[in-house]
């Protein structure tokens, strides 16, 4: 739904920095309601509800303009003292995709991979990093390793993706509508640890892939080859 | 719009973690003051600029991982 504010929500709005340029990215209680709802508001006025819709309602106030979609809006009946801004992990535009969708794409559901606990490697995974760079600063290609705070998938997702075929763009929630071109191979040693959870929704795209995070990187010598994307 | 950051630039993200596969989310201060929060860079690279915006990355003081 598109709503309007009421003057008392507009000013704590403007007390609120912004996400992004024009707007911001909040929660709120609806009066009367025990949870908060996620809301995108634009310009301290026009509020829209964070769901599966965003984007279809950001087409509808594109199409018939700001001042118009304002002056049909409905009320907006939230708590002002409820709001707060929201944390990061909501910053980015997401896309849901149905179960049926999701179980024909082989997504996956649950939490990103930094929010899991370590594990060791265990010497034999193949893990994949994508890339539309050749040149991906995330390998280092003299010592042949991941380098620190970098992000693979594993190599069985990474065929799923190429095999369904799925999109690896929608699937990993790249921000980037370059095309993947490149798949850089990691086979971790036992010493090196990673974080391995779901890629969340992000730019539009519904995530669902898997993620592996490497805090550390990985040893030398456990990156190994570069093919082109699917090959 | 992808604007190519400053080798230096460049060594500083590629040395901090990602945000996911293949980008960073940072915050860029200008050196006239201006913010701009929570914007992708590319392979440690190229920062995305949405409405085509135009930023010279000679003007850029500090830049850093995005916080929230």
């Amino acid at each position: 739904m598109i709503y309007k504010a009421f003057y008392s929500d507009t000013q704590k709005f403007l007390s609120l920095p912004e996400t992004g340029m024009g707007y911001q990215v909040i929660e709120a209680k609806r009066s009367g309601e025990i949870y908060k709802n996620k809301y995108v508001v634009y310009n301290g006025e026009l509020v829209i509800d964070l769901d599966n819709r965003l984007l279809e309602f950001k087409e509808k106030i594109k199409i018939k303009g700001f001042s118009k979609a304002l002056s049909e809006a409905e009320n907006w009946l939230c708590e002002t003292e409820s709001i707060s801004l929201v944390s990061k992990s909501l910053l980015l535009e997401k896309r849901v995709l149905s179960e049926t969708e999701k179980k024909d794409k082989k997504r996956h559901s649950g939490s990103g991979a930094r929010e899991h606990p370590k594990e060791s490697a265990n010497g034999r995974e193949i893990f994949v990093r994508l890339s539309a760079y050749e040149n991906d600063r995330r390998i280092d290609f003299v010592k042949k390793r991941l380098v620190e705070g970098s992000y693979t998938t594993t190599y069985l997702d990474y065929l799923e993706c190429v095999r369904l075929p799925d999109d690896p763009i929608d699937r990993y929630a790249l921000p980037n509508d370059d095309p993947v071109e490149w798949a850089f191979y990691v086979r971790p040693e036992t010493k090196d640890q990673l974080q391995r959870g779901v890629v969340q929704p992000a730019f539009g795209h519904a995530g669902g892939g898997i993620e592996a995070f490497f805090e550390n990187g990985t040893s030398v010598d456990t990156y190994f080859d570069k093919k082109p994307y699917g090959k | 719009m992808k604007i190519k950051l400053l080798q230096e630039q460049i060594d500083l993200l590629a040395n901090l973690p990602e945000t996911g596969m293949g980008y960073q989310l940072v915050d860029i201060k200008l050196k006239d003051g201006q913010t701009f929060n929570g914007k992708v860079v590319l392979n440690s690279t190229h920062l995305q600029m949405e409405d085509e915006r135009e930023i010279d990355p000679n003007e850029i003081e500090t830049i850093k991982l995005h916080k929230e």
